[in-house]
């Protein structure tokens, strides 16, 4: 029996955490209040986070950089359970982890390290390790230090200051020897005191960067990616020397170009599998836009997006046969394939890489960190058209949100070409309503037409494929109603959702909600929409606020004055307007109509903090608008 | 000792090893040719009924198959599970849903089976290679788990899948004389329309087997087909099953034809001692009263409550009336197992919970003391009817207590419940009720009670106090009294163990506070137990805001300034949870020209809008229970200004289902609203709906109104 207890209690304490008996430290109390001082909702920081990475050479000669990381925490509460996590992938190796607690005694925790999931992408390399803690009292303090191994310098691509709590003191350490040549590009600097020392000894150089009291990643909703606001280092690893020869890593744009461009020639390109579909796609068309569409539109219609991204092919393009055989591909499958029907057709079709406006990079930084995504390019003469068959239903000549005023280096030959994707005017997103009311002994109605142009139709058209046929209706409904609710709107016609053409709906609207006799006067909101009503951001945001969409809504609407009533009083008008968004609204009356007119266009997507004040005022006014009735008087 | 310690470093070192899909080659193309070449005809069918076009997709086939067998001689059970689906994808929401497959991989001694094929319009048949898989290892400690990833290539609107998942599963019962296999309960009707089914269990002729088929499923049939010795078949066939959406107020189980059922492997020995089991290698479909009353007689015989028995004896002997002992004896049990020791682990960040005990040790007590109660056995409304019990874990308890011709219910354990609940579960349910008699278990039956909607009614006073008119900005206090079945959501938000701790030892100082804990421990718990009572008040006013916020969305909750708890409803003599607030409001009120519009339907809690999808509904109606919402709603009225628009306010939709009505006047310079909204029943036939449709309509159709406030000039 004592032997069996033996055993159980040693059973137990190799597996699982156990509680130690802890003293917490008043000077880690001290350390609490310091914190929730600054970070008052924190139940848990970070009182030291330093990260050291060190450039070395393996004993092939290869050059790797070791990231020695540790990281303090403090519980600011009792009862805190918290996770931390490493990530790593095929190219970036954990090495060690560990835990200790007060007393520098290491402990272990509940531990899960497998694949996750991101962006959509089915299969990746992408991987972390999620360690469980549990904090018990407040003052609480443990350390994690790990060791992760970059295999090659250039998947090092970018360093950030902040982590997933508030943290106290932040160092990142860079410790280079003299035969390799590193850059760093400073990013989103400005709101923060980052100090930067260097000192070289031995011809070992170390460059340092040091803050304190960084707040934690955002969870704000409509948040840009993170390169656009938060602080963090992007690392150029241009070259090393080893033995006498200069290595080259990614020293310039032109290395970035000559690595992706050693990736595409490992393609294999089947012609034969894919003439055949070439030629029953462009049998009858005659010209350039009708042949360039019909190999575009196919390739958006029956390809579906399934990426797999393990390794080297998360930069590698699928071989366009295996794409068309497979009917999936990630964004480089589906652009390899149709740059080769294209070519196949005839056409100077070629690959181009590009960043879409999750990140803030341009090609003069060359890094893999600068682009995510790859469409393909067709030169025209002198022209170039570009086509994005992941951007389902997308139309010939429309260029989606997301890459739009984005860079993108285009394939040519040994070289390559910089160029710009052109932003759209802001009409090609127009949605346009004109509306009838009418007003009569028994009530408020109105029948209305609205048309749906670009981004929005597009996205529209997407989600309807996958909703079920029963459903329709209520979709077409929820279009239109804007902020009203669904069942005041009856759809007439027979909706066709096509890529070319404006989705128009055609519909009537119960207004009786929007209705009311108080004695003798009638008071009317004819706005059953209400665009943007609710859009305030919050008043202590600090991070850009990124809209889905750029937004262009434009309502006309008139209600005949019926005979005997004469209009008491209409909403002052809201003309507001400023870089980033413009609001008109306004009630006229003419010949006894009363006329409603309403533009409503966000011109970038981006909106920075600076303009939040701005923008609540101008939602407010026309919050404000909308709230406010016209008045008929009963005469 | 040295062997022992070996064995098990060794057996701590080893994770278990997680394998391939198919790895057994020879099986796995014994399976693909069970499940293709040999498959029914109806796994050939290519036609879909027109009937059928327009959905997403249709199940053509379905076959489920369970397996149980015993290996011969070796001391191993073998558990296998086969499915085979062919479906026709008539849309892309269909070929994007069936595009990617995720398996889990064999691991231990489960090993894993698939085969995928597709079928194109033009009768092309496309076996997948399972070469294409990724496999996505990960471990959670020790413990390797593979998770292997399947993108199915060439896949079209038009195109058919056929594909199988099988699992064969051995298990050790080395010593075991009784192993349970895990319930199963199977719907016939699924999110996409069925053409054919069918569903079959071979089963050891030595295991028990409990089945029953409901709501008009067919029943199971034993096949001859089965070749294996000591093997029998049960199955069902099934077809034309239309498909079923989500519903509010459903009750799946009770609707759709289910079929539920376990299999048990025991030596007869062990059988005896479960009542459940019929005879071996016999399907057994209903639970006889006897078979229940012994089974009762396992779970409520043998029980000892000695801590409860000596506290009652010790305190409350003077006691002479039953009910008075009854009611005791609860209180005093709730304390033991929710708070006499329930303070360390409270400040430890994890709650005690103790379930079914509970009871059985009331009904013991209850026996010693000769009060007369029985127990209620049923099953919880949202499974099943009482007739259709054939599985142990289907049934609930509680108590009913009988005194002076009348009956006290006894059915919520947990720290909010007071004597004389009856579980919403349980309400309108017919059920058996147990009576101990000498060494048996007398069993009768019964129909509970459905609670009325009076005693779960919530009473919402709010008193807007208008503190700037153009900027709409209110001073809101708020009551709230919540009865019944509706305090448990209210209960568990807005009280921690400190709402009641103090009422509680108050009631029962029988113990310290820290009851069986090291002093050392002790200045550490005291320690937390200061941090997280000073961190209290913030913690629900905080709570308080997100639930006005989500009461109330059309109003800016700005600010909690105040929350109370005015009584935990946590006793028979005072049933109601009572809490008042004071908030800091910006509300739905607008300058219009020279007047305001008040948009006063937004001033009291959100109403439920029924989905268009679910205006016409096919299927009964299960509320939880039937309740009330009583609102008082009073606003003061500026000087210079007076009310319009208030006649617009009465309406009154009133059936034999429930009740909306609304009242509005003026009281001096106040705006008084009442509203009542009632549900009055637990349980509505589907010929019922459009009357229920009629009053929530009305709610709704108020949510959306406005009055006046118009300059007086």
């Amino acid at each position: 029996m004592r032997n069996i207890l033996f055993v159980l209690i040693l059973f137990c304490s190799i597996h699982g955490s156990f509680a130690q008996k802890i003293e917490i430290q008043e000077r880690h109390l001290q350390l609490v209040d310091e914190i929730k001082e600054k970070f008052e909702d924190t139940s848990i920081a970070c009182d030291q986070f330093r990260s050291v990475y060190t450039f070395e050479l393996t004993d092939e000669g290869k050059l790797q950089v070791i990231s020695n990381t540790h990281k303090a925490l403090v519980a600011a509460e009792s009862n805190v359970r918290h996770n931390e996590q490493i990530y790593y992938s095929d190219k970036v190796k954990v090495e060690s982890s560990e835990f200790k607690n007060l007393k520098d005694r290491k402990f272990t925790t509940n531990t899960w390290c497998g694949h996750y999931s991101v962006n959509g992408i089915f299969h990746s390399d992408a991987q972390l390790c999620n360690y469980e803690l549990y904090l018990a009292r407040k003052g609480e303090y443990v350390s994690m230090d790990s060791k992760i191994r970059y295999l090659d310098p250039k998947y090092l691509t970018t360093v950030y200051f902040q982590s997933n709590n508030p943290t106290r003191s932040r160092i990142i350490e860079f410790v280079i020897p003299e035969f390799v040549e590193v850059e760093f590009v400073e990013y989103n600097f400005d709101e923060l005191d980052i100090k930067r020392t260097e000192y070289t000894a031995n011809g070992i150089k170390t460059i340092r960067y040091e803050t304190s009291l960084l707040d934690k990643f955002s969870d704000n909703p409509n948040t840009p990616g993170h390169s656009y606001y938060m602080p963090h280092l992007m690392v150029l690893t241009k070259y090393y020397t080893v033995n006498g020869l200069k290595k080259d890593v990614l020293s310039t744009t032109s290395s970035l170009y000559s690595w992706y461009k050693s990736l595409i020639d490992l393609r294999k390109q089947n012609k034969e599998a894919l003439t055949p579909l070439v030629e029953s796609l462009t049998a009858d068309l005659e010209t350039d836009e009708e042949k360039i569409k019909a190999i575009y539109y196919w390739v958006q219609d029956n390809i579906k997006y399934i990426a797999f991204e393990n390794g080297i092919a998360g930069f590698k393009p699928e071989n366009s046969d295996k794409v068309y055989a497979d009917k999936y591909g990630d964004c480089k499958g589906m652009a390899n394939l149709t740059a080769q029907l294209l070519s196949i057709a005839g056409y100077d079709a070629r690959l181009t890489w590009i960043g879409t406006d999750y990140l803030n990079y341009s090609y003069k930084t060359p890094s893999l960190a600068v682009d995510n995504h790859m469409i393909c390019t067709v030169k025209l003469d002198e022209d170039f058209l570009y086509l994005d068959a992941t951007e389902k239903n997308n139309s010939y000549g429309n260029y989606a949100d997301r890459i739009q005023g984005k860079e993108i280096m285009i394939e040519d030959g040994n070289s390559y070409l910089i160029r710009q994707i052109p932003i759209e005017p802001i009409d090609k997103y127009l949605q346009n309503t004109e509306v009838h009311y009418r007003l009569n002994d028994s009530g408020l109605t109105a029948t209305a037409t609205e048309s749906i142009k670009g981004e929005f139709k597009k996205l529209l058209i997407n989600t309807h494929e996958l909703i079920p046929m029963a459903k329709s209706d209520l979709f077409y409904k929820t279009i239109v109603a804007g902020n009203a609710e669904t069942n005041i709107i009856r759809i007439i016609n027979e909706p066709v959702l096509e890529r070319e053409k404006p989705l128009e709906l055609i519909y009537d609207v119960n207004m009786n909600n929007n209705y009311n006799q108080f004695g003798q006067e009638i008071y009317l909101d004819l706005d059953y929409k209400k665009d943007l009503k609710d859009r305030k951001i919050k008043e202590n945001r600090k991070i850009p606020y990124k809209f889905e969409t750029r937004i262009y809504r434009k309502t006309y609407g008139e209600l005949a004055i019926p005979i005997g009533m004469k209009v008491n009083h209409i909403p002052k008008s809201v003309e507001l307007k400023s870089d980033y968004f413009i609001f008109n609204a306004s009630y006229v009356i003419s010949d006894n109509v009363i006329q409603y007119k309403k533009n409503i266009k966000i011109l970038k997507k981006l909106l920075p903090p600076e303009h939040f004040e701005e923008w609540n005022e101008a939602i407010k006014q026309l919050k404000d608008f909308y709230e406010d009735q016209i008045i008929l008087g009963i005469e | 000792m040295k062997r022992i310690l070996v064995f098990f470093l060794i057996l701590l070192a080893i994770p278990l090893r997680a394998d391939e899909i198919n790895e057994n080659k020879i099986r796995a193309a014994e399976i693909e040719n069970e499940m293709w070449a040999q498959c029914r005809d109806y796994f050939k069918v290519r036609d879909i009924p027109e009937k059928w076009k327009d959905e997403p997709g249709v199940i053509i086939a379905k076959d489920i198959r369970l397996s149980y067998k015993k290996e011969l001689i070796i001391s191993n059970l073998r558990y296998n599970y086969y499915s085979h689906f062919r479906i026709m994808l008539q849309s892309k929401v269909a070929v994007e849903h069936y595009s990617a497959f995720t398996i889990p991989g064999s691991r231990g001694r489960s090993n894993m089976y698939a085969g995928f094929k597709i079928i194109k319009k033009d009768g092309t048949q496309n076996i997948i290679s399972l070469d294409k898989m990724v496999n996505e290892k990960s471990a959670y400690n020790n413990y390797e788990m593979d998770i292997y990833k399947l993108a199915i290539p060439d896949l079209e609107v038009g195109d058919i899948i056929d594909y199988y998942i099988a699992e064969e599963r051995t298990i050790s019962i080395y010593g075991i004389k009784f192993y349970s296999f895990d319930p199963v309960i199977l719907e016939l009707n699924s999110e996409l329309p069925i053409m054919k089914q069918r569903i079959a269990f071979d089963v050891l002729r030595r295991c028990y087997i409990n089945m029953k088929s409901l709501n008009g499923a067919p029943d199971f049939k034993l096949s001859t087909e089965e070749d294996e010795e000591d093997i029998n078949r049960y199955v069902i066939e099934d077809e034309n099953r239309e498909k079923v959406d989500e519903l509010i107020w459903f009750y799946s189980y009770r609707e759709v034809p289910t079929i539920k059922f376990k299999v048990t492997y025991a030596s007869a020995m062990a059988a005896e001692f479960s009542s459940f089991l019929g005879r071996a290698g016999d399907l057994k479909s209903n639970i006889s009263t006897k078979d229940l009353s012994d089974y009762l007689k396992l779970v409520f015989g043998n029980v000892k409550a000695p801590e409860l028995k000596s506290l009652m004896k010790r305190n409350y002997k003077h006691l002479e009336d039953n009910l008075e002992i009854a009611k005791t004896a609860y209180y005093l049990l709730r304390y033991l197992y929710y708070i006499k020791s329930a303070e360390n682990y409270y400040l430890n960040g994890y709650y005690e919970r103790k379930g079914r005990n509970f009871i059985r040790e009331l009904s013991t007590y209850y026996r010693s003391q000769e009060i007369n109660h029985k127990i209620i056995v049923g099953i919880p409304r949202s499974i099943s009817n009482v007739d259709d019990l054939i599985l142990e874990n289907e049934l609930t308890f509680a108590i009913q207590v009988e005194e002076d011709g009348k009956k006290y219910y006894v059915s919520n354990f947990d720290q909010y419940s007071y004597f004389g609940e009856l579980d919403p579960q349980l309400q309108g349910s017919e059920v058996f009720l147990a009576e101990h008699l000498g060494t048996t278990i007398h069993l009768t039956r019964g129909t509970m009670p459905v609670i009325e909607a009076e005693e779960n009614k919530v009473n919402i006073n709010y008193r807007y106090t208008i503190t700037d008119l153009d900027k709409g900005s209110f001073e809101l206090n708020g009551k709230k009294i919540v009865g019944g079945a509706n305090r448990a959501e209210y209960q568990t938000y807005l009280m921690d163990f400190y709402s009641f701790k103090k009422e509680e030892r108050d009631l029962h100082p029988y113990h310290d506070e820290f009851e069986g804990q090291m002093p050392k421990s002790i200045t550490e718990l005291v320690k937390k137990q200061k941090e997280i009572i000073a961190a209290r008040p913030e913690k629900f006013k905080d709570r308080l805001k997100e639930m006005l916020t989500a009461d109330l969305p059309e109003l800016e909750i700005r600010k909690v300034n105040s929350f109370n708890v005015l009584e935990t409803g946590r006793f028979e003599d005072s049933p109601k949870f009572i809490y008042d607030f004071k908030a800091n409001v910006k509300g739905p009120l607008k300058k219009v020209g020279p007047n305001y519009i008040l948009s006063i339907g937004k001033l009291l809690d959100t109403q439920l809008e029924i989905p268009e999808d679910q205006l016409i509904r096919k299927y009964n109606i299960y509320m939880e229970f039937a309740r009330k919402y009583e609102y008082t709603l009073e606003v003061n009225i500026p000087e210079g200004y007076e009310v319009q628009g208030l006649e617009q306010l009465s309406t009154e939709v009133s059936n034999s289902t429930g009740t909306f009505l609304s009242k509005a006047s003026m009281d001096d310079d106040k705006l008084v609203i009442q509203t009542l909204k009632e549900y009055k029943s637990n349980y509505e036939p589907v010929e019922n709906w459009a009357m229920i449709l009629d009053f929530i309509d009305a709610a709704k159709k108020f949510e959306n109104s406005q009055l006046l406030l118009k300059k007086i000039n």
